[in-house]
């Protein structure tokens, strides 16, 4: 019969090896639908501030559908409800890492949105008065003025997605929380346990927002907005 | 007094102080019971949420017998072991097998014995034993003895594809029917439910587990309480209303091998 | 008479209910300097910002060099230009405006270089030479590397004049050019117009600085509630103002 394990030893040989394989997999879960969700919200954004309906009302639609309804329910629709609605079959960790980029996409468009608009007006006129196109008006003289606005609320929006990876628990993927859960509920010791879990999360949005800081500063140096 | 008499006398108070210390008893207020209402039929929820199944009737007539009402508290499975540690409630009362790791930590009284089934989907190929397991995404319970099971069989050398271990044994059966899965392994009785509820999507198709004691979950310093649960499903078993309680809602009697 | 480089037929535009220009009928003739003044609400600023479709008329026609602006005529139906070629007409016409508009995120020298290089699809270092020339031409050749943000607002709006000039357009629109700048850097930039105008340069300027106008105009239009009221050289606009509107307009700044 083991002996209770004193508060390292415990945390050491039974809860942190594990919640590392968990923090993985929390971390692909992070990164991979943060890209993917930063370049749909990027082209959703641009159909959004289109003047053709023909853009910017199924944008509205996608954007409006998907912070509206929580991502919980998203997650389970596409594991549960898909397959014997479309053929479809994805795994856990597909099934999550699509349901994250939908949604964090949708919070990005508005994010990017937001910024394109309050460039002042005037600077697209000047750009247009010389000459320049739409599209060289926004890639040359628009976009580049929204960077630094858009790092704060781009790291907000990134440490809940760190920490809505959660939700994909639910689908049977072995994430930190998934792996807490199961540590917990196998050995009785939820001040370890949950501890070091917490500590996990942490570090994500820690690294997260040194990251944001780290830009912040470079584009500062560059000059100008 | 004679020597036969006072030996008697000492009988009758031995005894008489047995039972009434059985029948003092009392149960400090509504005996709580911890259930993982996602397992029909032995614990589930009606539509506007009150508390059902056969795990839910032994636990009443249980608390009937300790002179008191059952309260239910409604438990994830993760956690239900650790809310009995801390006292959230008194017992769990929702088809816990026992094993030696658990006595470990907590206290049983086996009131019933109950085997696993494979469960698949009606027109896919059915699993009958654990060798047509190999090449299967399996979706059990997580933290249960159904995965476990499932996890020695794949360390045992099994080629398992996958296993999906779900929060509630619902989801289990969500994944199945959604092709995430090929396989449930579950208790009995949840097997035929779910099988007899949808008829068109799922079969039961083979024995997983031979029948294993199932038990009430009592906190180890709660000694009286295990003795009072005891004497009490003793009875219940000796008058037949637990034979009652299973008829209704079992046609087989359960722990029986397939056929 | 030759063909005027600017003209208005009809112009009229409006804004939901709100007519703002009635009917203009304006020309610019190459080589004119042309005035524009009248009470705040009259349209100057409309009619400027028609000559280049940064607004699009409801009605009536924008011509350049004779030629119809951001419209198109096919088979005796008024259809909207395409983009590219609307893009190309507004090269011809460099506009300065109120508030500068420079971008904040270029340097000086980019600020004037973007469109060469874009627009004009110049070589870099041709359209950074150009850049330093005509920032030169405006008095800030020691600024060619600095942000909007470190600028005075008289520098930055010669930039901008600079960043117009660069096109080589054909006339510069100046949308109240000092109205945003504090008093002592007026001069400056009044000083940089006046150049230009001297130089030759067509340019047709919304101000309320009267004694530019009185300087450097060849003429001046007075407009009011979307009409051109009166026009004529600046002495006769000024000394002898025929209509009510305008002697009631003049009256405060005698």
């Amino acid at each position: 019969m083991e002996e209770q394990l004193g508060f390292w030893a415990f945390s050491i040989q039974n809860v942190i090896p594990r919640l590392g394989q968990g923090l993985v997999i929390t971390l692909e879960l992070t990164f991979l639908s943060a890209f993917l969700g930063l370049f749909l919200g990027v082209l959703l954004a641009l159909c959004r501030i289109s003047s053709k309906k023909i853009f910017s009302l199924p944008a509205l639609v996608y954007v409006t559908t998907f912070r509206g309804t929580p991502l919980l329910l998203q997650i389970l629709f596409i594991y549960f409800a898909l397959p014997p609605l479309i053929q479809i079959r994805l795994d856990s960790f597909p099934s999550g890492v699509l349901a994250l980029s939908l949604n964090c996409a949708a919070y990005f468009a508005e994010i990017f949105r937001a910024a394109i608009e309050s460039i002042p007006k005037g600077q697209m006129e000047a750009a247009r008065a010389l000459g320049l196109s739409y599209v060289q008006s926004m890639r040359k003289v628009i976009i580049p003025q929204t960077y630094r606005r858009l790092i704060p609320p781009i790291v907000n929006e990134l440490a809940a997605l760190s920490k809505d990876t959660s939700l994909v628990s639910v689908i049977a993927l072995s994430e930190l929380l998934y792996v807490t859960q199961r540590i917990g509920a196998k050995y009785l010791r939820p001040w370890e346990t949950y501890l070091w879990a917490a500590v996990g999360y942490l570090l994500v949005v820690l690294a997260l927002t040194t990251l944001a800081s780290h830009f912040e500063r470079q584009l500062k140096k560059r000059g100008g907005v | 007094m004679g020597k036969i008499q006072s030996l008697l006398v000492a009988l009758v108070v031995i005894l008489s102080f047995h039972s009434t210390s059985v029948l003092a008893y009392k149960h400090p207020g509504n005996l709580k019971i911890a259930i993982d209402t996602t397992y029909p039929p032995m614990e589930f929820e009606t539509a506007d949420g009150k508390a059902q199944g056969f795990d839910v009737d032994v636990a009443r007539e249980l608390a009937k017998r300790l002179g008191t009402n059952a309260e239910f508290i409604v438990m994830g499975w993760d956690g239900i072991l650790a809310g009995l540690q801390s006292g959230r409630y008194d017992v769990i009362i929702s088809s816990m097998n026992i094993t030696n790791d658990r006595k470990k930590q907590v206290n049983f009284v086996e009131y019933v014995k109950m085997g696993q089934v494979f469960v698949a989907r009606k027109n896919s190929a059915p699993i009958k034993s654990e060798n047509d397991l190999v090449g299967k995404v399996v979706a059990v319970q997580a933290d249960t003895t159904s995965f476990e099971a499932v996890d020695n069989l794949k360390k045992k050398g099994i080629a398992i594809k996958d296993i999906k271990a779900f929060k509630g044994a619902t989801d289990t059966f969500s994944a199945l029917k959604a092709f995430q899965a090929d396989v449930v392994v579950v208790d009995e009785p949840v097997g035929y439910y779910y099988v007899a509820k949808d008829p068109k999507s799922f079969a039961v198709t083979g024995v997983a587990l031979n029948p294993e004691p199932v038990g009430v979950a009592i906190r180890k310093k709660d000694q009286q309480l295990k003795s009072a649960i005891e004497i009490a499903l003793k009875s219940m078993q000796k008058d037949g209303s637990f034979d009652k309680i299973s008829r209704n809602w079992f046609n087989t009697k359960l722990g029986q091998k397939f056929k | 008479m030759d063909t005027p480089l600017i003209e208005t037929k009809n112009l009229s535009k409006s804004f939901a209910d709100l007519q703002v220009l009635d009917s203009i009928n304006f020309s610019v003739q190459k080589g004119e300097v042309v005035v524009i003044i009248g009470p705040s609400g009259s349209g100057k600023s409309t009619l400027l910002r028609c000559l280049n479709f940064l607004e699009a008329p409801s009605n009536g026609d924008v011509l350049l060099e004779g030629a119809l602006v951001g419209m198109t005529l096919k088979n005796e139906v008024r259809q909207h230009l395409p983009e590219k070629i609307l893009n190309q007409q507004r090269q011809k016409l460099g506009m300065v405006f109120q508030h500068f508009h420079l971008f904040p995120h270029l340097t000086a020298k980019h600020n004037v270089s973007l469109a060469l290089q874009l627009v004009k699809k110049m070589p870099t270092a041709q359209a950074y030479q150009l850049a330093e020339k005509f920032l030169d031409q405006v008095g800030l050749s020691d600024k060619l590397e600095h942000y909007p943000q470190n600028l005075s607002g008289g520098q930055q709006q010669r930039v901008a004049i600079a960043r117009a000039l660069a096109m080589d357009p054909l006339a510069i629109l100046f949308d109240e050019p000092t109205s945003a700048l504090d008093p002592e850097l007026v001069g400056e930039v009044l000083v940089v117009m006046r150049n230009l105008a001297q130089a030759g340069m067509t340019m047709v300027i919304v101000t309320h600085e009267m004694g530019f106008a009185k300087e450097v105009a060849h003429r001046v239009v007075f407009m009011d509630e979307g009409k051109i009221i009166e026009q004529g050289p600046p002495e006769s606009l000024f000394n002898h103002p025929q209509s009510e509107r305008l002697k009631s307009f003049l009256r405060p700044l005698s």
